[in-house]
């Protein structure tokens, strides 16, 4: 309790805690400064979303690539679509005994 | 000799392999650290511009920066970033001799803007803009050095892997590490020059 009692002293008291002026005053001259402030704080998030977002679709494309043509085959599919669909093919393999 | 037969099942799907080549996903840590530095000296570019009084900025007495003279080397930075992407495709689809080709015009493109902007600073210490002349020029001398020098050490490596690429030695992932770092470069760019410049 005693740690958060700071807090409402700094509430009561905005310029006893040497708060930003910029952020709080409305004059045009701190606009930069108020947009900049915006700007800097969304950036990182936006690169760290993008990042992921590209991640992901990536991830997407890739195992559908991987994993696309063994989906089971559709029950409407018919012949044609079993007839483009790349078969498995079962090879035998001669080697020396284990 | 004894043989035992094996089935082998050889349309399945091989596991393993990286989502992200471990040279792109460094340079690209290294990509997000760059952006943020940059964009920490824009906007301390742009807030001591706006906190300027009416009339006072650029300086007086200062020289202008040259906008319509730097829009040449900024067609010659973009045109390298497209050369390098076609130069990618090209790698891409095993056309190494092409690769190789548009890569080295990528590599004189970004040459050209790097030597451009040399001279332009000559020009300008020569009228008398420095780095201690005025905030115009502590502004404009470390943004545009600092992309200069990333610039400078982009092509570098875009140099090297032309090498290598030439030796038959070139990796997926420098290659890729590279172009991200070369398209940073690239793309940082109008934002300097539409924001300094003018």
């Amino acid at each position: 309790m005693r740690r958060l009692l700071p807090i409402p002293c700094l509430l009561a008291l905005p310029g006893a805690a040497h708060a930003c002026a910029a952020c709080a005053a409305a004059a045009d001259r701190n606009r930069a400064v108020f947009y900049s402030t915006i700007a800097l704080s969304l950036l990182p998030l936006i690169l760290l979303g993008a990042a992921f977002l590209w991640l992901h679709r990536r991830s997407r494309a890739r195992f559908r690539a991987q994993f696309g043509e063994h989906e089971a085959p559709s029950m409407a599919g018919g012949a044609a679509e079993q007839a483009s669909r790349p078969r498995i093919a079962v090879v035998p393999v001669t080697g020396p005994r284990a | 000799m004894d043989t035992r037969s094996t089935e082998r099942i050889l349309s399945l799907p091989t596991r393993g392999g990286r989502l992200v080549e471990n040279g792109v996903f460094g340079m690209a840590i290294a990509v997000f650290v760059e952006i943020m530095l940059f964009a920490g000296f824009i906007s301390a570019f742009l807030i001591v511009r706006d906190s300027t009084p009416v009339g006072l900025w650029p300086p007086p007495d200062q020289p202008r920066l040259p906008f319509e003279r730097t829009a040449i080397n900024t067609a010659s930075l973009l045109a390298s970033g497209v050369v390098l992407f076609l130069a990618n495709r090209a790698w891409s689809r095993r056309d190494i001799r092409a690769a190789q080709r548009l890569l080295g015009i990528s590599i004189l493109l970004g040459g050209f803007f790097v030597v451009a902007q040399g001279a332009e600073w000559v020009r300008l210490i020569a009228q008398g803009l420095t780095l201690t002349s005025s905030q115009l020029g502590a502004f404009f001398y470390t943004i545009v050095g600092a992309h200069g020098l990333h610039a400078t050490v982009a092509l570098s490596v875009l140099a090297a892997d032309w090498r290598a690429l030439r030796q038959g030695r070139l990796t997926s992932s420098a290659f890729g590490a590279a172009q991200l770092f070369w398209y940073f470069v690239v793309l940082m760019w109008p934002a300097i020059y539409l924001l300094v410049y003018r």
